[in-house]
């Protein structure tokens, strides 16, 4: 039970930051922009609102999201935050049982964010089309923000541990990935947005229609999910 | 509480040992300074004994069991103060000790532990002060009540009196010894005073060994009639005989007053009482006893 109250301080830390404050900020300005300059008239041909431009969207906003996951694993091997722990290691915790706790705090603080992405996106949709069947929505926010979401906590502990320096190598990475058309193989297109490009040419209307994506996709975004999820445990027990 | 260390070596990755076979038998009740020179290893000493390092060869066993295998033992016990360390500054003074009491698992009412540790490091009027706006003192005394919270059978602290103003080094040492009857208390430190005052047991060190492991009265014993002082009138007399130390230099009206310790004292010189600090002196003089 006191381990929860940990839990408590530790997200309350990583929420009480100005960086917390800026990154919700940035992404909120970042997800008016894409939906209200880039998505205006769609994705492709479909409509503003079609789960095609949902996709689009989350695919281009999540890029900036795991940078700000990334941000917050960074503090964590921060040289201050080391510091103390020579008085935290004194108290009987393993190391992998407080990782596990530093992760879950930094899984939570994260998902507020999102959860202030998804309100401002549907509040827009709502307000500018009158659009609120956001059911649709559901399939897009799971193979568009679960895999990069659990992949830049799991690679952030993981790397981290290992060396915190090259933590900083994955922001441009992950921004790279996300933001610019490379057309990405399936696993390392983390984000989805090369495939989304590309798997759209060789639609025709009626699966346009339907939102299906391929099964190779969709096993990409599995595997990703469960290499976040290993690279996260595996994260946890690294001894520095 | 009986904590044994056999043989224990300690290189830092690629580099020379900074221990070397150290042998030691720590049984509560002892309340034991541990002094040395910079460099001499103190810090790798409690740092394997919290179990944050690993030796290099030897072992340490706590109660019969092997510290690197049950450290969990160990660290319900313990109280650890690093001579380097950092607390969270956006929190509060009570709520920093709040979360390590959390970490800890306090069994008893957690905010009577708080309280009792705040109450004892004399932080009543900063606990609800973010630790950022702390002096560095103030910042020392939270690094000691986090070390004292749940009153633990172990307690290491790491040169716990640096950055205090005398009153409360005084205070702070005797805090040490309060309640040491049925613990075992470790500090480090470089003021001879604070071990003369509390220690029951005094280990001094230098580059990796051991060269004294005793009481602070043995010590003294030890150097009773290599202690002296000499009196100079003239600026420009020198002593030239004898191997010696000068502890102290002391101007007055009439002369100069050299205090020294040594072998082979000058002639002209008069034997007096050695204190702990001349004992210190003479036993670094001498590597050992
Ligand atoms: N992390 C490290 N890596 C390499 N060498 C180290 C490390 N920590 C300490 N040393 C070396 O080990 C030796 C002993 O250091 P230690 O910190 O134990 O000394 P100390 O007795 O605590 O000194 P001080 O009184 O200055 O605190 C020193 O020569 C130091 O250079
Ligand atoms: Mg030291």
């Amino acid at each position: 039970m006191t381990k929860l109250n940990v839990l408590r301080y530790e997200i309350r830390r990583l929420i009480s930051t100005k960086q917390y404050l800026y990154s919700l900020l940035i992404i909120s300005l970042l997800t008016y922009d894409v939906l209200n300059r880039l998505l205006i008239g769609g994705f492709k041909g479909t409509a503003p609102f079609s789960p095609w431009s949902y996709s689009e969207f989350l695919a281009l906003v999540i890029s900036v999201f795991s940078v700000i996951v990334i941000l917050m694993w960074i503090n964590v091997f921060s040289e201050k935050e080391q510091k103390v722990r020579g008085i935290i290691f004194s108290a009987p915790i393993t190391q992998s049982r407080y990782y596990l706790i530093k992760g879950i705090a930094i899984g939570l603080a994260a998902s507020l964010i999102l959860l202030v992405i998804i309100i401002l996106s549907f509040g827009y949709y709502y307000l500018v089309y009158g659009f609120s069947d956001y059911g649709t929505f559901i399939m897009p926010m799971v193979y568009f923000i679960c895999p990069s979401f659990l992949i830049s906590l799991g690679l952030g502990l993981f790397i981290g541990k290992i060396n915190v320096k090259i933590l900083y190598l994955l922001i441009p990475l992950f921004l790279v990935i996300g933001l610019f058309n490379l057309g990405l193989p399936g696993l390392l297109d983390l984000t989805g947005g090369s495939y989304l490009f590309d798997h759209f040419n060789y639609l025709n209307l009626e699966v346009i229609e339907k939102y299906t994506l391929t099964k190779e996709f969709l096993c990409s975004r599995m595997i990703l999910i469960v290499l976040g999820l290993c690279l996260f445990g595996i994260g946890c027990r690294i001894k520095q | 509480m009986e904590i044994k260390i056999t043989n224990l070596s300690k290189a830092y990755r690629g580099k020379n040992y900074v221990l070397k076979e150290i042998n030691l038998d720590l049984k509560t009740p002892a309340l034991i300074g541990l002094v040395g020179p910079n460099g001499a290893g103190k810090t790798t000493l409690m740092r394997l004994l919290v179990s944050q390092i690993l030796p290099s060869q030897g072992e340490i066993t706590v109660d019969g069991y092997n510290l690197f295998k049950n450290q969990h033992y160990l660290k319900e016990r313990l109280g650890y103060l690093p001579q380097d360390f950092g607390l969270y500054d956006e929190l509060t003074v009570e709520q920093f000790l709040d979360y390590i009491a959390c970490l800890k698992g306090s069994k008893a009412n957690r905010k009577k532990v708080i309280n009792d540790a705040i109450g004892r490091t004399n932080l009543d009027g900063k606990r609800r002060a973010r630790i950022k706006t702390l002096s560095g003192g103030q910042k020392q005394r939270v690094g000691i009540a986090q070390a004292m919270l749940n009153d633990p059978e172990l307690f290491i602290v790491d040169e716990p009196t640096v950055g205090l103003d005398p009153e409360e080094r005084i205070k702070f040492r005797n805090l040490f010894s309060e309640n040491a009857s049925n613990k075992i208390v470790i500090l480090s430190t470089h003021i001879i005073d604070d071990v003369e005052s509390i220690c029951n047991r005094l280990i001094v060190m230098d580059h990796g060994i051991i060269l004294y492991d005793g009481t602070p009265t043995e010590l003294v014993q030890k150097t009773v009639n290599h202690v002296a002082v000499v009196e100079l009138t003239g600026a420009e007399q020198m002593i030239t005989e004898g191997q010696y130390r000068v502890v102290s230099r002391l101007v007055s009206p009439t002369g100069v007053r050299y205090r020294l310790v040594g072998d082979d004292l000058p002639r002209s010189s008069k034997l007096i009482t050695p204190t702990l600090e001349d004992a210190y002196v003479y036993c670094m003089m001498k590597g050992g006893f």
